[in-house]
């Protein structure tokens, strides 16, 4: 009854026909992977402004979701908050009076200041890998507002991604928690060299991994993982987050730990995108690293 | 005509949800598989043939904007709707729990398909983890959101059948 056999072709050859086409497809992707991608780009800017206008609706909804908690929980937050501030308040005095010994330091060596003086832009999360599997987004800014690939994101004075994909007005953004994602990072304090990469395994206790880091290599629960100067794509010194958890391999030779994010990855809606390029430092005097990183690990102190 | 532009329509929607509402109200970081209850119930409802060519395009669309590689969603989808499209003898309309029953076997079958697909290849061995903490879940959470949404879908094709639109679809 709710068959309708009006097409004379057999399903069985559609079948076959469709199958090749994929087989095609993914063939001719696989070799032109790198290239510019003219039908993902055309398709994207037609879904994109409809995401963006779905989005909306979604997150007033669960704005209004978020107005329901009870007032009771928002004075609790209100006091700690208090109370945080205060001791922040000292630790900025102290910090101030680093700054000031520091800058002296600085001009003492003549060095340009490196941390703190990239260009960035904010930009809104608008939509979500459509899957459980994978962790990357889109946001609302793209090559007309200077956006390129390799740009990095961050969030919370953390490292959150990197931009794999740019067309008019949205940016692809693979955060750091993906399951493909690998960052070249190092301990800020002893400049010791590891990766950090996505597991979705530990996502689940919302850690990352760090791993080739020798056996002999200095590192402590608790100390901070920045982005290191090798990686040629991600910019140096930004931070990743805490080492946790720290084991050595069966091998005996290399180690490898957890990694706490200083992202909160699961309530990510504005994020900042660097528009600096790591190629463009890739000429600049890559002999003072050496030294600088030195002095910033003495600010750690 | 009516019927392509209904479907292109459906899978459109489909998506956006998808990838952008669903995410609030993911459950436990999981978020339903809205593509895959489009494609099992137009499988089922209109047979393999539409169910096939529905699934292709929603993969597709989804490799284009999401994927690596264009194709492999494509190819996945168009096999689930493919071979979902046979239980069309067994069905009928007033059964509801038939078709339940098969859009989580589907989602079910497009969970180990992707495990192998994107993570066996790369060396994650430990399937029973990616079974308990994704699979599972996600398939329980479809098969909630397809009680609501499997109705809609048949609704749109009734309404399109009562219409009298006999155009081929490809």
């Amino acid at each position: 009854m709710n068959q309708r056999k009006n097409s004379k072709i057999k399903p069985k050859y559609i079948l076959f026909f469709l199958i090749i086409i994929c087989c095609i497809l993914i063939g001719i992707s696989m070799n032109t992977r790198d290239s510019e991608n003219y039908i993902q780009r055309g398709l994207s800017s037609i879904i994109v402004p409809m995401q963006k206008g779905i989005n909306h609706i979604g997150s007033w909804i669960s704005g209004a979701v978020e107005n329901a908690k009870t007032i009771d929980e928002l004075t609790t937050t209100n006091d700690e908050l208090t109370s945080e501030i205060e001791s922040l308040q000292s630790k900025i005095y102290a910090l101030q009076n680093n700054q000031s010994e520091l800058d002296s330091l600085r001009e003492l060596l003549q060095l340009k200041e490196k941390f703190g003086d990239y260009n960035t832009l904010g930009a809104r999360v608008i939509a979500k890998d459509s899957g459980n599997w994978y962790k990357t987004f889109t946001i609302d800014k793209g090559s007309d507002d200077g956006i390129a690939v390799n740009m990095n994101i961050i969030a919370q004075n953390g490292l959150v991604g990197i931009v794999t994909e740019v067309g008019n007005g949205y940016a692809k953004v693979r955060s750091i928690i993906d399951d493909s994602s690998s960052v070249s990072a190092m301990n800020l304090k002893s400049s010791d060299p590891c990766i950090v990469y996505g597991d979705l395994q530990l996502l689940e206790q919302g850690l990352l991994g760090i791993e080739l880091m020798s056996a002999d290599s200095d590192f402590a629960e608790g100390d901070e993982i920045v982005t290191s100067y090798v990686s040629d794509k991600f910019l140096p010194g930004i931070p990743i987050g805490y080492v946790s958890n720290i084991e050595k391999d069966s091998t005996g030779l290399t180690m490898h730990a957890n990694l706490v994010p200083i992202v909160d990855f699961e309530r990510l809606t504005n994020v900042l995108v660097i528009t600096d390029l790591k190629s463009d430092f890739v000429n600049d005097n890559t002999t003072e690293t050496e030294s600088e990183t030195e002095t910033e690990s003495e600010t750690v102190e | 005509m009516k019927r392509v532009v209904t479907y292109a329509i459906l899978i459109i929607l489909s998506f956006l949800l998808q990838s952008t509402i669903s995410t609030y109200f993911a459950l436990g970081d999981i978020t339903p598989n809205i593509m895959i209850i489009l494609t099992t119930s137009i499988a089922l409802i209109r047979g393999n043939t539409e169910g096939m060519v529905v699934g292709f395009f929603s993969g597709l669309m989804l490799d284009v904007l999401y994927s690596n590689y264009l194709g492999i969603y494509a190819l996945i989808y168009l096999v689930l709707g493919f071979i979902f499209g046979f239980f069309n003898k067994i069905y009928y309309q007033e059964d509801i729990t038939l078709p339940i029953i098969l859009i989580a076997l589907s989602d079910f079958m497009y969970g180990i398909c992707i495990y192998v697909f994107f993570f066996l290849i790369n060396g994650r061995f430990e399937f029973f983890y990616y079974f308990q903490k994704i699979i599972l879940p996600e398939t329980v959470y479809t098969v909630i959101i397809a009680i609501f949404s499997y109705r809609i879908v048949l609704r749109v094709c009734g309404k399109l059948d009562k219409k009298g639109s006999e155009d081929l679809i490809v």
